[in-house]
């Protein structure tokens, strides 16, 4: 295997932007600061306002926490950080002083048991003093339910760990269209992996308009033990913003998870092997 | 037939006790008959990683497929290599780093067993922190009708709060269990702490 770089991808590509950079920061100087709110006692204003501001400038380090199952809720959070800044910004602020917001076509409004257990979360790497983040996650967590959620809907400590904060694909879609002006096409389901034939063709075709989020199995792409798994299952949601073969024809992917972009040579049959959905989407014209 | 399942019975009794105290004695034994080469790669390691963040991990039974993670500011590199290619080492010059330590550090790593190597970030008081996972993959932990295990050591750079049956503890909060990546960790020094885990990473 020969090394390569990893390159740009779609982040260049995907020039749909309603708000900037720059206009949420503004917002966020415009606030001066922020009083303690008494919808979420664990959290500190100080460094809830420092971390909009990270998330306005530096959207790719946005970050799950280890150990968790928010990454499906933080891989849609592309989204309104790389296309509306500002309006992620409005709403987390509206959400810290009032204790819920609207997005899209939801009312967000946060049980009393994680609006308590946010600002808490521990050993989770950079998401400890992340309690902005923590609020996003919690809160998407405790307002979206599929079936995976069915016996745990429920938030308590350590969940964060748990089937209650899982997503299943469909979930993952309907989240997408709830929150976000978004046409979403969607391809696969949780255990039968999408009808392609091609899949390197489609995911090339579709990643050249724009970023395509992957639900995958994590345990062949990332292997933690060193058994042939039989029957995968898709365990993982990353955002796909590049892929493209090497001289070698081995696929390069380029995809962004846990606050960073990876880059991974896989071979054809191991790509074919992982991706159980493929999500792309358009912004509606208005 | 009721003869069969009592033997059945027994038979399954036995090798789980088997399984057990295996697991045991290794445990018991294997950090200090093997302190000084762990501690070894642990610390060349971590001066490596000060230099040029990077994860190492030995992918297979035979020792000879090498796993290299490069990680960059906002970038993780995955690359997979074969010992007798000559990518490896291309790479490792590429990206600047030391060829040679790192070489040796993968066969130290190839004696020792070693699986698994990466650096860990945390956060106390706001404050961040670092320590050194390893992973040991030995036969000696395998057994029959059993998930394999993997002996994994954390290296912190501080003493660390522990209870009175040894389990890693929070430092802030010494009432509070702390675990690292979903496994229980026991002391085997102030600063050294081990679990076994299905999991190597």
């Amino acid at each position: 295997m020969s090394p390569v770089q990893a390159s740009p991808g779609n982040l260049q590509r995907d020039t749909t932007h309603i708000s900037t950079q720059e206009q949420a920061l503004a917002f966020l100087d415009s606030l001066q600061r922020l009083d303690s709110s008494k919808h979420w006692p664990n959290v500190d204003p100080r460094l809830f306002l420092f971390n909009l501001r990270v998330f306005a400038t530096t959207p790719l380090r946005f970050y799950e926490g280890k150990g968790t199952n928010f990454c499906a809720y933080s891989a849609l959070t592309y989204i309104p950080l790389n296309h509306d800044p500002l309006g992620f910004a409005r709403f987390m602020v509206t959400l810290y002083t009032k204790g819920r917001a609207r997005m899209g076509k939801v009312m967000i409004k946060p049980s009393a048991a994680v609006r308590k257990e946010a600002g808490l979360l521990k050993y989770k790497g950079a998401l400890d003093v992340s309690p902005a983040g923590q609020i996003w996650f919690l809160s998407l967590a405790d307002h979206f339910k599929g079936y995976l959620n069915f016996f745990n809907r429920g938030f308590d400590k350590g969940d964060e760990n748990t089937l209650w904060a899982s997503t299943n694909f469909a979930k993952f879609n309907r989240m997408l269209r709830r929150l976000f002006d978004l046409k979403v096409h969607a391809k696969g389901a949780d255990l039968i992996r999408p009808w392609v034939s091609d899949i390197y063709g489609y995911l090339t075709d579709r990643a050249s308009k724009g970023p395509v989020f992957l639900y995958l199995n994590n345990r062949l792409l990332i292997k933690k033990r060193h058994v042939a798994t039989r029957f995968g299952i898709p365990t993982h949601f990353v955002l796909l913003l590049d892929i493209y073969k090497s001289d070698d024809d081995k696929i390069n992917i380029v995809y962004w998870d846990y606050g960073k972009k990876t880059l991974q040579q896989v071979d054809a049959s191991l790509l074919r092997k992982i991706i159980f959905g493929i999500t792309d989407y358009t912004f509606k014209e208005s | 037939m009721r003869s069969c399942l009592y033997h059945i019975i027994v038979f399954a009794l036995s090798v789980a006790m088997f399984s057990c105290s295996s697991s045991k004695k290794f445990t018991k034994n294997y950090y200090r008959d093997n302190q000084a080469t762990l501690e070894s790669i642990r610390t060349r390691y971590k001066a490596l990683f000060d230099k040029n963040p990077f994860s190492l991990e030995l992918k297979d039974k035979q020792l000879d497929r090498i796993g290299l993670e490069i990680h960059t500011d906002s970038v993780r590199y995955i690359y997979t290599f074969r010992t007798d290619e000559p990518y490896l080492l291309d790479t490792l010059y590429k990206y600047n780093y030391d060829v040679k330590a790192i070489s040796e550090l993968i066969n130290d790593m190839q004696r020792a067993h070693c699986t698994w190597i990466t650096h860990l970030d945390y956060y106390e008081k706001r404050r961040r922190k670092f320590l050194v996972f390893l992973s040991v993959r030995d036969k000696k932990l395998h057994a029959f009708l059993r998930p394999e295990k993997y002996f994994t050591l954390a290296f912190f750079d501080e003493v660390q709060a522990y209870d009175e049956k040894g389990r890693l503890m929070d430092n802030e909060f010494p009432e509070q269990e702390r675990k690292i990546n979903g496994s229980v960790f026991r002391r085997i020094n102030d600063k050294v702490f081990f679990a076994l885990s299905t999991k190597f990473r």
